[in-house]
């Protein structure tokens, strides 16, 4: 079974206690914390993993820190749990892209269902991520020159046009070409533009600089 | 000739005062004056100075009855307010946050509770049963539920603190002294009031205040059921008799009247028909008439509106036991 990590942060610590011991009854591992500080502080391992997230924190809000979390590249799905059954808040941390919003107090049923969920969009986001890091790494690979025929290429350049716009020979382009389809280890032109589409679009990103 | 246009102007404002706001009495006002000093410049006829001077006069004139009219309905706004502020019960203008901190406060434990329990279920369904960690979500439910119960009690310690004053007075007083009060209301809305006294003594054994807030409270109600535009007849009956030696008070109304779906849940706490309503009102009533051993009951009015009726029991006056219902 892949390891599986449900952190929780919740400024009571009884109610902390009680999913811990929940969670742990149905074999599912959990870190939990009594502030989001102390939460950042903490390791984090790249495995399936959600976070169940009291809207109401001392200091800061939960929602806020949804918010902030996307934007500091910390990727991980959240389940929000409130003592208020705040019916606009919880439309709010939906359209932001939350799991569930959950009033205490929940079911079971409805609280393993949405950490289910958590899991599978955390797999898909690890996934992505890995594919990502790999094309990222590829990238990183090539030289300048390879660099630059390859946003030509994706941009559906022929050899010729290339190498002019390049001031190269067409000789050129093409052992640069078979550089790149080996070092990408892709195995047709199809797969090759596959990839610089994602790379491209990292480009646009700024997740990746050329 | 200024002069009789202006006690024509007078007229429209006296008039006008009773349908418009402040704002449209100042505007009036301002027309007025316009009107006069236009007719003054148009007027070439008669002397200039005697003009002069009777233009002044009949400014003065139309300025001092919109400041007395522009007092008075100040002086009436602030009775009207000062009537809802008295007699409406314990309206708290942050009740919406109070009731969710409430919520949160109980809400925690709660989830704690049926957590801990899914939580004791599940270690003894294993297919090794772990009886030590069941225990130990026993014991957190348990504290846990006294935690809950803990915040209910201190809720009930903070809603005891009012003491209560009973004291020997008349029911028919405590139902005239809270009419009084809201004179300017019947007023304001239009509304045709009738007291029908009972020609003796109710004697009763109550917190005064607190028996002026539930009538209050009853009568804003009526009030507000006769708001409504579809509402033509505005009528108001009030009443005090005897019935088996109780003193009885009965308030009839001819507005939207109440469903039997209404009558059921009438005197549930947060249930309101209103926006903005609370839905305490007549559960403090309710709160306050039982703490008082008597009955409150609501019903539908064969005629339309609606019928309160609160009974007491009479403290001296058990001998005139005829029954005036
Ligand atoms: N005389 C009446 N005729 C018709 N409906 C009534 C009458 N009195 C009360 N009701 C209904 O009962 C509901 C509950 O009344 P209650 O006094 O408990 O709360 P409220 O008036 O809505 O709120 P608040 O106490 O904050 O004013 C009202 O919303 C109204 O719909």
């Amino acid at each position: 079974m892949e390891p599986k990590l449900v952190y929780i942060i919740d400024d009571d610590m009884s109610v902390r206690d009680a999913l811990d011991d929940l969670l742990a009854s149905v074999d599912i591992e959990t870190r939990s914390f009594d502030s989001i500080e102390s939460f950042l502080q903490s390791e984090k391992n790249p495995i399936l993993s959600c976070l169940i997230l009291d809207v109401r924190m001392p200091g800061q809000s939960g929602m806020d820190f949804q918010h902030k979390m996307q934007k500091n590249g910390l990727d991980i799905p959240v389940i929000f749990i409130s003592g208020h059954g705040d019916i606009p808040m919880s439309v709010t941390a939906i359209k932001r892209g939350a799991i569930d919003f959950l009033s205490k107090p929940f079911r079971e049923q409805d609280i393993l269902e949405a950490i289910y969920r958590g899991f599978e969009v955390s797999r898909e986001k690890i996934k992505q991520h890995e594919e990502r890091n790999h094309v990222e790494k590829i990238y990183n690979s090539l030289n300048a020159g390879e660099k630059a025929v390859v946003s030509f290429l994706i941009k559906g350049h022929l050899n010729k046009q290339i190498a002019a716009e390049l001031n190269v020979s067409e000789i050129t382009v093409k052992v640069r070409r078979a550089n790149i389809m080996q070092k990408m280890q892709v195995k047709s032109f199809a797969d090759l533009i596959r990839m610089g589409i994602e790379i491209e679009k990292m480009l646009l990103e700024g997740s990746l600089q050329i | 000739m200024e002069i009789a246009a202006a006690v024509f102007y007078i007229a429209v404002i006296l008039v006008g005062a009773r349908f418009i706001s402040a704002k449209g009495v100042i505007v009036l006002c301002s027309i007025c004056t316009l009107l006069t000093v236009v007719s003054f410049f148009l007027t070439t006829k008669g002397l200039f100075e005697t003009g002069l001077i009777n233009c002044i006069i009949a400014l003065s004139a139309l300025y001092l009855t919109t400041y007395i009219i522009l007092r008075t309905q100040v002086a009436e706004n602030n009775a009207i307010n000062a009537t809802y502020q008295m007699t409406r019960i314990a309206r708290i203008q942050s009740l919406g946050e109070l009731t969710a901190s409430i919520a949160h406060e109980i809400n925690q434990p709660l989830a704690a509770t049926t957590a801990s329990a899914d939580a004791c279920r599940n270690w003894l369904m294993r297919d090794k049963p772990d009886i030590n960690r069941a225990i130990q979500a026993l014991e957190r439910i348990r504290r846990e539920t006294r935690r809950a119960s803990e915040v209910v009690e201190r809720i009930r310690r903070l809603s005891k603190n009012e003491i209560t004053q009973k004291e020997i007075c008349d029911l028919n007083d405590i139902v005239s002294d809270t009419l009084a009060l809201s004179n300017a209301l019947i007023e304001h809305h239009d509304i045709e009031l009738t007291w029908n006294r009972y020609d003796a003594p109710l004697i009763v054994h109550v917190d005064k205040v607190q028996m002026m807030q539930v009538i209050g409270n009853l009568f804003l109600n009526a009030i507000e059921a006769l708001q409504p535009r579809l509402v033509t007849e505005r009528f108001i009956t009030v009443k005090t008799f005897t019935m088996n030696a109780q003193a009885c008070f009965r308030m009839t109304d001819t507005g939207v009247g109440l469903s039997e779906e209404d009558i059921k849940h009438i005197f549930d706490a947060f249930w309101t028909k209103r926006d903005g309503g609370t839905g305490l009102g007549l559960t403090l009533c309710r709160a306050i008439v039982e703490a008082h051993k008597g009955i409150i009951s609501a019903r539908q009015n064969s005629h339309g509106g609606a019928i309160f009726e609160i009974i007491l029991p009479c403290k001296i006056n058990k001998e005139s036991n005829n029954s005036g219902a």
